[in-house]
């Protein structure tokens, strides 16, 4: 076997081997690349095939031969076509043109004579070399255009296909020139031969050189991945990554997709952010699943999720390859290509073993990046611990109070020098606050704590009353703070704490509470002047007092006492005692009713020295009164004041406050309780006067009542036997008149009429006796209104003489118009009756101003009277005329009199024989019988 | 008319009062129906058929009854209370004998259903408006000829 023939067998031993390898791929996974790829090399081997065993087909005729195998090797470029045209795409007139050349081909093939012309060689090796050059060169661009292993793969084949392009060119020569070259052969085969060794290292590329190139590929990108410091390091660093992932398999693009902490879905990092895709039922859930890397190249079929996301590009198939481990799934990669990958098996694999070294950077960066957060966490957490300890380093001396709380059982993690100052005894640092006893740590501000903890919200407690303790006499002090409760936070923003800031606002509060209290007092002292206004029983104003003095200065107990009628007991009028003793306790409470004076007690000082006495403490009360230590130590009394009652000079009793702990008597407190005091006083007093005056009061209208009845008793006795005097001297008169001497009938004439005058007054000394008792009842009255009214009833007394009568202006007043009405009647009937013998009688009533006071007069130019009589003139029964010439009984000016002392007025009169009398009188001044 | 029905009650306890009333009507012939009675308990036994007067025929209740406020024994306040407390004699018209003015208020302040009231000593025409005013006018005055 020459050389020449060795190189033949081995280039056509090399392409068997491609077809059996292609041929294992294409029923492995019958991709249409791959039976492209199959055609290509079944043609090629089929035409070996007929070459070899063309002497024992002497059966077949050598034209027919001939014909098929020159249309197979003319095959093999328009299906190198069609394999480029799968992954590179070809424009369809290169694809129609080769098919037509075929066609022509194979019609030459089998029609033209044997040998074949010169020009028909010459026409099939031009028809050849083209489509295999141009084919080399289209894989050739796509090869430099990809990248990785495919590149090479596709290098590999291209240098195949230009090789095999060139062996026939060669072989063309050949034929054409025989003699040409004795090493033209030599050539062919060598080129045939190496064209074989391309296509076998680009399509059955063996494992070894596979792993060699895959080695290199996966260094390279290694390399590159180190320029991937962490996912987190934004989408240039990710990008990169996946770019390189693309480029080691030689796919348009990448995707990294990680499973989310649910597994349930993937997280892949696009342009424009992350998506998540579910993975249930889908082909990633079936590649983490299987462990193994899949291929599809119906995405919308196999995987919809995917299939909307990716770029439009035509992409036709898609890789997909599981990050980690069964046990571990990380995610998955995700490689896509617009062209079905030339080599599949080689693509999933190495895309398995990509996937393997990614999932390692993966996993690696992961931890590198946790491991970063936590030394930053770590960082910040001394950080933030660094500023919290500065921070309260200048609270440290800051004037409110600063506490850190940390966790829920409140752990004290700072305390500032204000807030410890109120702390007695021990260090509460890193105790919890329930544990500690301090102003703050009460149940409240444990719930507030507790609120602030859990809600994360800031609470403001304003003006929190305190308790605090001293730390060295152990005496508690009130105060007041302002406190604000504020959340503090962990790195993560979870409340890991409470700070307390509290402002004292003592000094405010108490100055707003002694403004309060001011008011308090004011309106207080009002409320007691106000009740104490009314008529009121001294228990009753014991009550009030008691009970005002207990609340205003939130006293614990308080009494009035009053000095006995013996000057030598103490008699309780109220204390708070008897409000809320229950009633068993009362024969224990009528014990403390009255206590002599003598002991040395606060009480007989407040009287005996009539100042205030105030003890502002058990010792003091001790010192000075020794002697009711027991007693007042027996019911826990500590601070007290004693005030004197004082009418004038006189001390009436004591006004006495008692407090369960010892207190300071501020000057305005002593002041309030001094002016209480004086209001007690005077109501007491005010109370015993009108207890006085009701007493007399009564005992006036029981002699009042006892006159009454007595005036009545006079009026029906001493009217009967008048009564039958009138009624027998009538009878006699008129019935018995014939059987009477003239004489007779005179004398019961006389009888008749001393009867009726005695009858008159009788009638009239009731009346005045009944005007003395009957109360005064005052409203406004129009005198005008009440004269004229007058002067109609007295009319008659004129008896139809001429008189004039003038009434003045008349002013209303605010009388008794009963009463002076019959006032009015009295003077004008006497008016009338005194001017009955004058011709021209003039009367007139009017009034006038008199030293700021209205004076009202009744004036007539009658018979006057003598002035010297005035004395007289208002008494009863006194009269300055003779009964023969004026009537009358005397009692009707007295009438006058007290009508007008009822009002409180005057009444006087001027008067001369003859001339006239004028009645003057007033109507002001008080209700005072006259 | 029975002679013996009584159309007057007088309630009064002095006699020359009693004397003088009974001048007066018979002065107008009205003596015979006139019963007298001199103080409040028996005006009561006369009034309620009770005492004295317990064989009283049912129907010869007073037309009017005249009658004294200050009376022995029962007063006249007292009797007036009991007349115009009980539905069987609520309806006989009272009329009060008053001594003065005074009286007149305290007979108003009572107010006990009083119909009339007349000042003594008895006066015809102080009788006659009295009667006149409770509606027995004709009945009792104004006799049949």
């Amino acid at each position: 076997m020459s050389a020449e023939q060795f190189l033949q067998y081995l280039a056509q031993a090399l392409y068997v081997l491609v077809f059996v390898a292609v041929l294992a791929g294409t029923i492995r996974r019958p991709l249409r690349t791959n039976v492209n790829v199959t055609l290509l090399f079944g043609a090629t081997t089929i035409a070996i095939v007929l070459g070899l065993f063309q002497p024992f087909l002497t059966f077949i005729p050598s034209s027919i031969l001939t014909g098929v195998s020159t249309t197979l090797i003319m095959a093999l470029p328009y299906l190198f076509l069609r394999l480029v045209d799968d992954f590179a795409g070809l424009p369809r007139l290169v694809m129609r043109g080769a098919e037509v050349g075929l066609v022509l081909a194979t019609l030459a093939a089998f029609l033209a004579p044997l040998p074949y012309p010169l020009w028909i060689v010459g026409l099939d090796v031009l028809y050849f070399v083209a489509l295999e050059v141009y084919g080399s060169i289209v894989v050739v661009t796509t090869a430099r255009q990809s990248s990785g292993l495919t590149s090479r793969r596709m290098t590999a084949v291209a240098l195949g296909s230009a090789l095999l392009g060139l062996a026939i060119l060669a072989a063309g020569f050949q034929a054409a020139i025989p003699a040409s070259s004795p090493l033209a052969p030599a050539f062919v085969n060598l080129c045939a031969l190496g064209s074989g060794v391309g296509y076998f290292f680009g399509f059955a590329t063996p494992t070894w050189l596979r792993r060699a190139w895959q080695e290199s590929e996966l260094w390279s990108f290694v390399a590159k991945s180190t320029r991937v410091s962490g996912f987190d390091d934004g989408d240039d660093a990710i990008r990169a990554f996946e770019e390189s992932i693309a480029q080691s398999l030689g796919a348009t693009g990448a995707w990294i997709g990680l499973l989310d902490p649910g597994q349930s879905s993937a997280r892949l990092l696009l342009h424009g952010g992350a998506v998540s895709v579910p993975i249930e039922n889908t082909l990633i859930g079936h590649a983490i699943a299987e462990q193994q890397a899949v291929l599809t190249t119906n995405v919308e079929r196999d995987a919809p999720a995917l299939a909307e996301r990716l770029p439009d590009l035509g992409s036709s198939a898609v890789v997909i390859a599981p990050l980690g481990s069964a046990k571990k799934p990380l995610g998955v990669v995700v490689a896509y290509a617009s062209r079905v990958p030339l080599f599949a098996d080689s693509d999933l694999a190495f895309a398995r073993l990509l996937a393997n070294h990614v999932a390692v950077i993966v996993e690696n960066r992961i931890l590198a990046i946790e491991g970063a957060r936590t030394r930053a966490r770590a960082e910040s957490l001394a950080a933030v611990e660094a500023e919290r300890r500065q921070l309260f380093g200048m609270l440290e001396q800051a004037p409110a109070i600063v506490c850190h709380y940390r966790g829920p059982e409140h752990v004290v993690a700072f305390a500032n020098q204000a807030y410890v100052r109120l702390m007695p005894g021990d260090s509460i640092l890193g105790k919890s606050a329930r544990d500690t006893r301090s102003a703050f740590h009460n149940e409240d501000s444990f719930a507030v704590l507790d609120r602030v903890f859990a809600t994360g919200e800031a609470v403001v407690a304003t003006e929190q009353r305190l308790a605090i303790e001293g730390s060295v006499s152990g005496a508690v002090t009130e105060a007041y703070f302002s406190s604000f409760y504020q959340p503090t936070h962990d790195l993560d923003g979870r409340v890991d704490g409470v700070l307390l800031y509290g402002f004292d606002v003592t000094d405010e509060v108490t100055a707003r509470h002694a403004v309060e209290r001011a008011a308090d007092r004011i309106s207080r002292l009002q409320g007691i002047t106000a009740s104490l206004s009314e008529r009121r029983s001294p228990r009753e104003v014991a009550r009030v007092i008691v009970d005002e003095v207990v609340a205003a200065l939130n006293a614990t107990g308080a009494a009035v006492v009053r000095l006995a009628a013996d000057n030598q007991n103490l008699d309780v009028l109220w204390t708070s005692e008897y409000a809320s003793a229950p009633p068993s306790l009362g024969p224990a409470l009528e014990r403390w009713r009255s206590f002599p004076l003598d002991r040395p007690t606060p009480f007989r000082d407040a009287i005996r020295d009539r100042v205030p006495v105030f003890l502002e403490s058990r010792e003091e009360r001790a010192s000075r009164y020794p002697e009711t230590v027991p007693e007042q130590d027996a019911f826990n009394l500590n601070a007290s004041a004693s005030l004197p009652l004082l009418e004038g000079e006189r001390a009436i009793g004591v006004l006495y406050l008692n407090f369960g702990q010892s207190r300071r008597f501020l000057p305005e407190e002593r002041s309030f309780l001094l002016a209480v005091a004086h209001h007690c006083a005077q109501a007491l007093e005010r109370a015993r006067l009108d207890e006085a005056e009701r007493t007399a009061r009564v005992a006036t209208e029981v002699a009042n009542r006892e006159l009454e009845a007595f005036s009545y008793s006079v009026a029906h006795d001493l009217r009967a036997p008048l009564r039958a005097m009138d009624g027998f001297s009538r009878i006699l008169l008129e019935e018995y008149a014939a059987e009477l001497s003239p004489e007779g009938q005179h004398y019961a004439q006389l009888i008749q009429a001393n009867a009726q005058q005695m009858g008159r007054l009788i009638d009239d000394l009731l009346e005045f006796s009944r005007l003395g008792r009957k109360p005064v009842r005052k409203q406004s009255v129009d005198l005008a209104e009440l004269v004229r009214q007058v002067l109609v009833e007295v009319e008659p007394e004129s008896r139809g003489r001429p008189i004039e009568v003038n009434v003045g202006s008349l002013p209303s007043v605010v009388a008794d118009p009963a009463l002076l009405k019959q006032m009015f009647a009295n003077l004008l009937a006497n008016a009338f009756k005194f001017t009955r013998r004058r011709e021209g009688a003039r009367i007139e009533v009017g009034c006038g101003e008199d030293g700021g006071e209205t004076v009202y007069w009744v004036r007539d130019n009658g018979v006057g009277f003598d002035m010297r009589y005035v004395d007289k003139l208002f008494h009863v029964f006194q009269r300055l005329h003779r009964e023969e010439e004026y009537e009358g009984t005397g009692v009707g000016l007295a009438i006058v009199q007290r009508v007008i002392h009822r009002h409180g007025g005057r009444i006087w009169a001027e008067a001369e024989i003859d001339r006239g009398a004028t009645f003057y009188f007033t109507l002001d001044g008080g209700t005072s019988d006259g | 008319m029975a002679d013996n029905v009584v159309e007057i009650l007088l309630v009064e306890d002095n006699p020359s009062d009693v004397e003088l009333t009974l001048h007066t009507f018979r002065r107008y012939k009205l003596t015979n129906r006139v019963q007298v009675v001199r103080d409040g308990a028996e005006a009561l036994d006369f009034i309620f058929r009770d005492g004295g007067y317990a064989s009283r025929g049912p129907d010869d209740q007073p037309r009017v009854i005249l009658l004294d406020l200050k009376l022995p024994r029962v007063d006249g306040l007292e009797v007036l209370r009991r007349v115009k407390g009980d539905p069987r004699t609520r309806s006989i018209p009272v009329v009060i004998l008053t001594s003065s003015r005074e009286e007149r208020d305290v007979v108003e302040s009572y107010q006990l259903g009083v119909n009339s009231y007349i000042v003594k000593p008895v006066d015809f025409d102080q009788f006659t408006e009295a009667i006149r005013q409770i509606g027995l006018y004709w009945a009792v005055l104004n006799q049949p000829p």
